[in-house]
């Protein structure tokens, strides 16, 4: 095959962006900008994707919570005892948590206190590297956190600090910081401050029959869901959540099945499609002649073709690519003026940049919609124009 | 070389139908100069895109030497244009976008010619039409003379057989219009069969022509009677 030929067309493609600039311009600026959009879309979703993923190991295989009318409730420590003896059990660790209002620290800021008994607590293999600094707490620890952070951000602490906390009833506390969480498990850790379960009880006022709910982990992951409809058999007066459920909770919230999501690509879709029908209309007076003459310069209608869709494509494709490093900068600076939007309510938790993952099936994904639908509907106009004798295409 | 027989070309116009060649019939031999003249819708150009595989017939039969070529596919006849022709526009259709150089190289560019080839040849013919300081002008920078000289260069890139010339003279001025000539000229004493269209007869031509046809509503006056015999 001799490929000379397909190499001077391919150029001349190339040359006539820079003659057409006006018209490449014209579609390269807003295709470039709707990419950008796109590409920090899919890089925001992937990684809260991700985020979620990570996250995994600091969800328990399944959680137990009380209930009252119907409404979350403490759990009374009574039942860890006969959930302890259903078959597959590993642990059941008893937990308590809740919200510290920050308003004068922050307006409209939360935090998330939450005491673990260490004594009974499992650990993923890949806890350790969730933190970015410092140790995890060990049994027998008081007077000891592990910040997110985001929490860490908002104090400025660092490892070894103290830290004075309070909340809106004057109950406050003073904890030496020991660990800080890494920032790739932000959309889960950011707002945390773990510590004992003691320390917890002791700052919310709970009994020591109490707890806000119950951690349980099963010998093998795959009877969690078996485990899970035990309980909630066991005991009706409970909430029963899987690790799985909640993960997968957060997967779809922000997967393509996600609304939010899905409306802003829907959009960006129609504008695209609104880009490539203004691309395909274009087929004019000029660009009838333009055809009308080549083929009478005795240019064969593929070759007429081929120029046309190489010209469509290396537009799309530069101003895909232009769009995606757009996209790809503004994430780098942090999303200015976007994230507290895309972030929704979690903008009650101490900021926290958008996590991003750019992967190929993204990037696949991106330059696709940006490139075929302009390379594939320069061709229908071309051919059209091409299959017509020269002298009418001419004369149009 | 050319062969026409009976030969007629309808074309739609909006709603109506309108015949521009009517059983027309034609035969120009290898080297013949031959002009073609008559009023502005006598179907002068579109006998000249029909010769130059520009246009197809409704009906009748068309042969290039020895082959009927009425019935061609597209690719082929494409084929033909490249090889064999070279066409003169009235408007000499020169694409604005593109220098003079790049224009009068487009013809070579499909078939896999280095930029570097194509741009020497078009230089040369650039030069031999005096227009070689206009090589990297946009086409539309040129004036209407410098645009014929351009398009003549163009036709003339592949070194076709026949040359089709729509009203070469017109819209240029006599200066101009002596290099034309002159050109014309060249190419007939290197025995290019050379067909062009003109309202009249230009003075300038008179001399190079060996025949003269008139074209009135689609039809051919005086065509030599061993081509109205077929």
């Amino acid at each position: 095959m001799n490929i000379a030929p397909h190499i001077n067309l391919w150029l001349m493609a190339a040359a006539n962006l820079r003659r057409y600039r006006a018209k490449s311009i014209a579609v390269m600026v807003p295709l470039g900008l709707v990419m950008a959009v796109a590409a920090f879309m899919m890089f925001a979703r992937g990684g809260f994707v991700r985020e979620a993923g990570l996250a995994r190991v600091f969800l328990p295989h399944i959680t137990v919570q009380g209930v009252a009318a119907g409404r979350v409730e403490k759990i009374s420590l009574g039942v860890m005892d006969r959930i302890a003896k259903i078959p597959h059990m590993r642990s059941v660790v008893p937990r308590v948590w809740g919200y510290l209002p920050m308003q004068l620290k922050e307006a409209n800021v939360s935090y998330t206190l939450m005491g673990l008994d260490m004594t009974r607590a499992v650990y993923d293999e890949k806890m350790p590297w969730t933190l970015a600094t410092g140790t995890f707490l060990v049994p027998g620890d008081r007077g000891k956190v592990v910040l997110g952070s985001g929490v860490a951000r908002s104090f400025a602490a660092r490892v070894n600090d103290r830290l004075k906390i309070a909340d809106a009833l004057g109950n406050k506390a003073e904890f030496t910081v020991v660990g800080i969480f890494n920032t790739a498990v932000q959309v889960y850790s950011t707002d945390l401050i773990v510590t004992s379960l003691e320390d917890a009880r002791s700052f919310f006022g709970y009994r020591r029959d109490e707890a806000s709910d119950l951690l349980v982990y099963v010998d093998r992951p795959e009877k969690a869901d078996e485990v899970a409809w035990t309980i909630t058999n066991l005991f009706p007066n409970t909430r029963v959540l899987t690790g799985k459920a909640l993960t997968e909770l957060v997967r779809e919230a922000f997967s393509r099945r996600g609304g939010t999501f899905q409306m802003v690509w829907l959009i960006l879709l129609l504008t695209v499609l609104l880009l490539v029908w203004a691309q395909a209309s274009h087929i004019n007076v000029d660009l009838s002649r333009e055809i009308g003459v080549l083929k009478a310069l005795g240019w064969h209608t593929g070759e007429i073709i081929e120029m046309k869709m190489m010209e469509s494509f290396l537009l799309g494709f530069t101003g895909t690519l232009s769009g995606i490093l757009v996209g790809f900068i503004y994430v780098l600076l942090g999303t200015p003026g976007l994230s507290g939007y895309c972030l929704g309510c979690a903008s009650i938790y101490p900021k926290y940049p958008i996590p991003v993952d750019c992967d190929f099936p993204s990037l696949a994904l991106l330059f696709i919609l940006g490139v075929l639908p302009m390379t594939a509907v320069s061709a229908i106009p071309a051919w059209l124009t091409g299959t017509i004798d020269p002298d009418t295409a001419i004369r149009r | 070389m050319i062969r026409l027989e009976k030969v007629t070309k309808k074309y739609r116009s909006g709603k109506v139908m309108v015949k521009a060649l009517d059983d027309l019939s034609l035969e120009v031999k290898k080297g013949e100069f031959v002009g073609l003249t008559g009023p502005s819708g006598s179907g002068k150009t579109t006998l000249l895109n029909i010769i130059g595989c520009l246009s197809r017939i409704t009906s009748g039969r068309f042969w290039l030497g020895d082959e009927e070529v009425s019935h061609y596919p597209d690719h082929f006849l494409a084929a033909l244009r490249r090889e064999r022709f070279g066409f003169i526009f009235q408007q000499f259709n020169l694409l604005a976008g593109y220098t003079t150089w790049e224009n009068v190289a487009l013809p070579l560019l499909p078939m896999g010619i280095s930029e570097k080839v194509r741009k020497g040849r078009a230089m040369r013919l650039l030069e031999e039409l005096h227009l070689e300081t206009r090589a990297n002008f946009l086409a539309n920078e040129l004036s209407g003379g410098e645009q014929q000289r351009a398009a003549i260069a163009r036709a003339l890139i592949n070194d076709p057989e026949i040359i089709l010339a729509d009203e070469p003279l017109s819209g240029i001025d006599g200066k101009c219009a002596g290099i034309v000539v002159a050109i014309l000229g060249d190419l007939k004493e290197r025995g290019k069969t050379i067909i062009f269209s003109s309202h009249e007869l230009p003075t300038a031509l008179a001399t190079l022509v060996d025949r003269t046809l008139a074209c009135e509503a689609g039809k051919l006056l005086g065509v030599p009677p061993q081509a109205a015999r077929r």
